[in-house]
């Protein structure tokens, strides 16, 4: 049976490079600003940060989040 | 049963009576649980979980029940932002707001960034149910 040629892919890192990309990747993602809303049956639906939607969420969080810090350091 | 047992229950039954001790025989009053209020069921929040680090309660209408009042005018524009989710979560790089809301109440907690999502919700979850007065919700 012929081989099919492999699809050429873009070089990854690997060992310890590619370990330390990965970590910053994951990194960044968690650092991200994400926002997760679940319906009355249990439904979750996540907006991207650059979703209209979640714009007022956000801008909420923000200021909720804002106010604490400065309570907890009162 | 034989006599001797027989008389010993009733000198015993008749003993506690006498002392007015209460005990099994007389009806227990049936008093209805007692329910979570607003500020106790901040602060029970905070005993479970060590992320959260400060909350509101508001009831359907938006008023403030419990909570500091620099939080309410902020937590209303979240859950009216949200619609009609029952739950909310979001994250910054600052940290996280979760909130959570049923027919009577609505919760919004800040935690630290690192805060478990699935924890806080069954949290959150669990003192709506306490303060409704109603069943506690099973984990998932």
């Amino acid at each position: 049976m012929p081989r099919i040629p492999r699809k050429p892919t873009a070089p990854r890192p690997r060992g310890a490079v590619g370990a330390m990309a990965a970590s910053f990747a994951r990194r960044k993602a968690a650092r991200e600003p994400r926002v997760v809303l679940t319906d009355r049956g249990g439904q979750p639906r996540t907006l991207g940060a650059d979703d209209p939607a979640a714009e007022p969420l956000l801008d909420a969080a923000e200021r909720l989040i804002s106010a604490a810090h400065r309570g907890s350091q009162a | 049963m034989t006599l001797d047992t027989t008389q010993m229950t009733t000198v015993t039954s008749q003993a506690i009576l006498e002392r007015g001790t209460g005990g099994y025989s007389r009806p227990r009053q049936m008093s209805p649980a007692p329910t979570l209020t607003p500020p106790l069921a901040l602060d029970y929040l905070r005993e479970l979980s060590a992320d959260i680090i400060s909350g509101v309660v508001l009831d359907p209408g938006g008023a403030l029940l419990a909570g500091p009042d620099a939080f309410g005018a902020a937590a209303r524009d979240l859950l009216a932002a949200a619609g009609g989710a029952e739950e909310i979560h979001v994250t910054t790089p600052d940290g996280a707001v979760f909130a959570a809301r049923s027919d009577q109440h609505a919760l919004v907690v800040v935690c630290g960034r690192f805060a478990l999502p699935s924890l806080i919700r069954y949290d959150l979850r669990l003192v709506l149910a306490d303060l409704a007065g109603g069943e506690r919700p099973e984990a998932a």
